[in-house]
């Protein structure tokens, strides 16, 4: 078996990232099935590839200056900034005043990330993560300014057409100060279905003061890719984070959030919605800590399941010592349409605070038989039934979405 | 010689950080009936919670005394002891209690409170069903936990037949007509005109005049602001009535 | 009846079992190596096949590490201190009720459990009595017997009954199972047996009262029962110890087989001593419990009020074999002062149409800290299964912790799970509502505790439920303001 760290990595000039790069090799060690985060979901799929860094595209390569076309790939609006073949792409998105985009090794270089980069999370808990930082180089630095609200979503566009086994690493850094307000999308896709790649991306959000970000991500890799995020996200008093996940390819995909709600009155929602098929397994975890009073967070998760799909759900609702008045809620659906399906689910509850309101809940099961016969009564084919049901199922983590385009984005197909 | 059984001098009170009751005087002889009418907003509700001595309010000075004892120094549950029982406007669900059990380990507190003797379940059950008999609650009712899936009138009705139990030496109704029909109305009155037996002194803080159609007051007080801005006999409220809060309010500033 | 003056008397803690019988006791050298359990299987002559299962086991046993997933921490258990096998003497087992010592009558009178016949109500409840290592009396065996049903320790039915005794003893927790199920296999001393044979309903309750006096001494016991084609029992148990500095060790398996059309009912009221209120002394109470349904329309349930220990490690669970198989798990968890509980089931659902049902009650005060572990595994096999489970924790003061971690693994489109969870504290409202009633603040949280656990009492024996109530109320003392 290849040793990840070893996929044949550029070496870089800059300091801060090599420093880092050291640690991360430190840090890293492959997760399997013992350890208690890894018990569901093995990575032993996604193993049998030797995967390759990504080729330098130039002399100076902390853009890629390749000549890719890309396509209007959103049915919106949005700031668009490329990351194609494991690089940021030269070509970028006009940004209004007060919003800094700099390339990570540009924002290394000015001493931009000392305070954020890797300080959001514990690098020998997350093994991808430590990954992540070994092969360090690729991604984006955005600060946006105090009191700005953004026009136009920002959108993170991931595509790959390498025809060797790529290995790509994204480390992004998202910095809004007090009071403003951003929507932030993230769009994962290959349209080349026979290409085997991984993408391996770590998101730090840091959020000021009364700060809202929304993030919506629809992951549409090919069937024969892994999947790996990490975001971790600091929210400071009254901030607010949501984020609405699609989740619909890779042969493996684990998404994973750690949201710390730091100050009062700090929030989250986090919704999802995933659909295994063939065999391919979908991992949903997400942490969140509630470590000050009245803080809030809420997460409604769905997953249907075909063919002989796996699908994971881990999450943990911590309440620390202090945290009063916080209230917690997770609730996680399957749908089980295959027998040959599977789905595993492990919702915690990690409470030492006693003015607190907590629940989660846990349900599986196949389609209303009693809803299918009156559709199906009223002339709806078996299987339009089934369609009907399902997309009425996956829908609900993205009901209360006002912004109706990227509604209708994410819940389509 | 009749005795007073409350008497309220000077009293300022906050809820949270607002000032809310201000130099309120009030006193309520055995026997008697009193009615605090007011608009909404005017502290009615913080007045019975003052009272009753509900965390979160805070009184900043004056003075209560019932039966001549400080009321102010007493616990929550020592006042129901001395003999003070609210009817409460919006009575809380406790999930997993039946009715019974909760109301025994009370009657037995007060019981003790009294220096009688305390009930055993048999004991209770006659006193219980007596009064629940009388107020049309059946048995079934008395089992189920306390105010869980009862509907509003189903909640009166039961906070009065508590009330009936536990037989209280003054009695404090804090909005007990707010969402009631009119027969649930008669079931609530009747059971406080039951107690009527001229030593029990009865707080009636109310809204409306349409609950002193079946409750006779013998003094009519108007509370606005904070404080009483004018008493007089039960004619008062039929003024009221007809002339509405802002005529009596202005004229009491 | 001489007792020593003991330091529980003296430290004016609330454990009214913690008094130690002064007792003349056969016990083993301290210290656990292959001699120690041919030690034991010889003073129980035992057959060749035990003794050597007993071996196997401890062989296996050394391989082994104590298992550190559990949410609990304690100072190393040292296995080489403990005696593992204490007997009062005399050593020739009581061949009826009055050879008992008087000491041991006397020991059982004041923990509430008559062991003379003629005191009980007439037959209700038929009793086996386990003191430190070995049963001490078994009552009402020969009205039991009557019914062809086998109640009596399990070092009689190794002699009496070997048969039944190698058929089913570790067919439903192998000495593999885990690190401290290992450890019983390879040193058990005593415990219960219950046979019901085919289509009998058994007419008493069956109850074991287990105690630990010695000091020094760690308590394996070992229950097995078996229930034969359509037959039903109740089954209770309850546990006491003595108030001790040093933290004591209890290490139980308890089987049940369950065949078809076969229900058991199995209630535990654990009041072990949970150390005083710095956190000294408690036993530590390390259990394997496993239910087998092995036949079709077979039902198992656990019914669990855990007010004791310092630390309680356990996790009855029911393997759901048959067929229209049932399971059942209801627990009430009380943690106060120092007390750690890590504690909930497993339901294995294999056959069709299984069902089961977790409610499961967490209170915590002090600064204890509990957490509800479950698993529900739904196995493909499993067709149109069904679980329902409900956890809820009841938070007392602001130093303990609840914790709830339930994995729920589906692997059948036809099975229908629900799980819910919630963790709140004691209403300030309900409280408020409750004084102005008349009830002082301590009385107005324990009616609520018991209101919050009703749904889990109502599943107890009248006469335990009531006894579960009271402890409930005696754990809660000092939590309050």
């Amino acid at each position: 078996m290849q040793n990840l760290l070893d996929i044949g990595l550029s070496e870089t000039s800059n300091a801060v990232i090599s420093g880092w790069r050291d640690k991360g090799r430190a840090a890293f060690c492959l997760p399997t099935p013992k350890a208690e985060e890894w018990k569901y979901t093995n990575i032993k799929p996604i193993l049998s590839n030797i995967y390759q860094a990504p080729k330098p595209c130039s002399e100076n390569h902390t853009t890629c200056t390749c000549e890719h076309k890309h396509e209007h790939h959103l049915p919106f609006e949005a700031y668009e900034i490329y990351f194609h073949n494991g690089h940021l792409c030269a070509h970028q998105p006009h940004l209004p005043e007060g919003v800094t985009l700099l390339s990570l090794e540009e924002a290394a270089a000015e001493h931009e990330t000392s305070a954020y980069l890797n300080k959001s999370f514990e690098l020998n808990k997350m093994p991808f993560a430590a990954l992540n930082t070994a092969h360090l180089g690729e991604g984006v630095f955005i600060r946006v300014a105090r009191g700005i609200r953004l026009d136009k979503p920002l959108a993170f566009i991931y595509e790959t057409d390498e025809d060797f086994p790529l290995w790509a690493d994204f480390h992004n850094i998202i910095v809004l100060e007090s009071e403003t307000t951003v929507d932030w999308v993230e769009f994962f896709e290959s349209k080349n279905k026979t290409l085997t790649y991984a993408h391996n991306v770590v998101n730090e959000i840091f959020l000021g003061k009364s700060a809202v970000l929304k993030h919506y991500k629809k992951q549409q890799e090919n069937e024969k890719a892994a999947h790996l995020a990490f975001n971790a996200v600091s929210v400071r008093q009254n901030a607010k984070f949501e984020s609405y996940v699609s989740e619909l390819g890779a042969l493996l995909a684990r998404h994973e959030t750690m949201v710390h709600l730091k100050e009062e009155g700090a929030e989250t929602v986090l919704n999802a919605a995933y659909r295994t098929k063939g065999k391919t397994t979908h991992d949903t975890t997400a942490n969140v800590i509630h470590a000050c009073a009245q803080t809030t967070s809420k997460q409604l998760i769905k997953g249907v399941l075909e063919d002989e799909g796996h699908g994971v759900f881990q999450g943990k609702i911590r309440i620390e010592p202090k945290a009063f008045g916080a209230n917690g809620t997770q609730l996680h659906k399957a749908l089980m349409l295959s027998n040959q399906a599977t789905v595993d689910v492990k919702p915690a509850l990690e409470i030492f605070a006693d003015d607190v309101k907590c629940s989660h809940g846990a349900t599986s099961g196949a389609l209303d038989e009693n809803q299918l016969f009156y559709l199906r009564s009223r002339g709806i084919g078996q299987k339009e039934a089934e369609a009907l049901l399902t997309k009425a199922f996956l829908d609900e983590p993205f009901a209360t979405l006002q912004n109706e385009p990227i509604r209708l984005w994410l819940c389509e197909d | 010689m009749t005795k007073p059984v409350l008497e309220i001098k000077d009293l300022c009170a906050k809820a949270g950080d607002k000032q809310i009751i201000k130099n309120l005087n009030l006193t309520i002889m055995e026997g008697e009936v009193h009615a605090l009418m007011g608009p909404n907003g005017a502290g009615k509700s913080t007045l019975s919670n003052v009272l009753c001595g509900k965390p979160g309010y805070e009184v900043l000075s004056g003075t209560v005394r019932f039966h001549g004892k400080d009321l102010l120094q007493m616990s929550v549950e020592e006042r129901a002891r001395e003999g003070l029982f609210m009817i409460m406007q919006y009575p809380v669900e406790i999930a997993g209690v039946p009715t019974v059990n909760f109301l025994k380990h009370a009657l037995n507190a007060v019981r003790k409170h009294r220096g009688e003797p305390e009930l055993d379940t048999l004991g209770f059950l006659k006193i219980a069903k007596e009064e629940a008999a009388k107020l049309g609650i059946s048995t079934e009712m008395l089992k189920r936990p306390v105010n869980v899936g009862f509907s509003g009138g189903e909640k009166k009705r039961m906070e009065t037949w508590q009330m009936a139990v536990l037989k209280p030496t003054m009695a404090l109704l804090d909005e007990a007509d707010s969402g009631l029909d009119i027969d649930a109305l008669k079931v609530v009155a009747d059971g406080v005109n039951t107690l009527r037996d001229g030593k029990r002194a009865m707080l009636i803080i109310t809204h409306y005049q349409r609950l002193l159609n079946y409750i006779t007051p013998d003094v009519v007080h108007i509370f606005a602001d904070g404080h009483i801005v004018r008493s007089g006999d039960k004619t008062l409220a039929l003024a009221l009535e007809e002339k509405g809060y802002a005529a009596f309010v202005n004229e009491g500033c | 009846m001489a007792q020593k003056p003991t330091i529980a008397d003296e430290s004016g803690d609330k454990y009214k079992y913690g008094f130690v019988t002064d007792i003349d006791a056969d016990s083993a050298p301290v210290g656990l190596n292959e001699d120690i359990i041919r030690l034991i299987s010889q003073k129980k002559n035992e057959p060749e096949w035990l003794l050597q299962r007993r071996l196997k086991a401890f062989e296996h046993w050394q391989t082994m590490t104590e298992p550190k997933w559990a949410n609990i921490t304690y100072d190393p258990i040292d296995y080489q201190t403990l005696s593992y096998f204490s007997a009062p003497k005399p050593k020739n087992a009581p061949q009826s009720l009055n050879d008992v010592a008087p000491e041991l009558l006397e020991t059982y009178n004041k923990l509430g459990i008559p062991l003379k016949e003629q005191e009980v109500l007439a037959g209700v409840v038929a009793v086996d009595a386990v003191f430190d290592s070995v049963s001490v009396a078994t009552t009402y065996r020969a009205e039991l017997e009557k019914h062809g049903i086998i109640f009596c320790s399990i070092s009689e039915a190794v002699q009496k009954h070997p048969d039944l005794v190698q058929k089913y003893l570790g067919s439903v927790v192998p000495y593999t199972d885990n690190f401290f199920a290992c450890l019983n296999s390879a040193v058990f001393t005593d415990g219960s047996f219950v046979y019901i044979p085919k289509g009998v309903r058994c007419p008493m309750e069956l109850s074991t009262y287990f105690r630990i006096n010695a000091k020094n001494t760690g308590q394996f016991e070992r229950t097995l029962i078996v229930a034969d084609e359509g037959s039903y029992v109740s089954y209770l148990e309850g546990c006491t110890a003595p108030q001790r500095d040093e933290n004591q060790l209890h290490a139980a398996i308890v089987e049940i087989v369950v065949l078809k059309d076969a229900e058991v009912k199995y209630s535990t009221v654990q009041n072990w001593y949970p150390g005083d209120s710095e956190g000294k002394g408690g036993v530590y109470n390390f259990v394997t419990k496993r239910a087998a349904c092995r036949g079709e329309n077979s039902k198992v349930s656990w019914t669990q009020v855990e007010t004791g220990s310092s630390i309680t490690w356990k996790y009855p669970s029911c393997v759901l074999q048959g067929d229209n198989s049932v399971g059942e798990f209801y627990s009430v968890a009380m943690t106060n002062n120092h007390q750690q509980a890590d504690t909930g089931t497993k339901m294995i659902h294999l056959g069709k149409n299984t069902r089961s049902k977790i409610i499961s009650k967490g209170i915590s005060a002090g600064r204890s800290n509990q957490t509800y572990r479950g698993l529900v595994h739904v196995s493909q096999t499993a067709e149109h299964a069904r679980n329902y489970s409900q956890c809820d924790n009841l938070l007392i003061g602001a130093l303990c912790g609840a914790h709830t971690v339930p994995y729920v693994e589906n692997h059948n489109a036809t099975a229908v799970l629900e799980h819910e969870a919630t963790t709140s504290k004691i209403g300030d409202e309900q409280l408020f509502y409750c004084r102005q009633r008349g009830l002082s603040e301590e009385d107005a949280v324990g009616l609520i505790v018991n209101g919050f656990c009703r749904e889990v009492m109502q599943q107890l024996p009248m006469e335990f439920a009531i006894e579960a109530a009271k402890l409930i109320n005696i754990s809660l003392e000092g939590s309050v303001g």
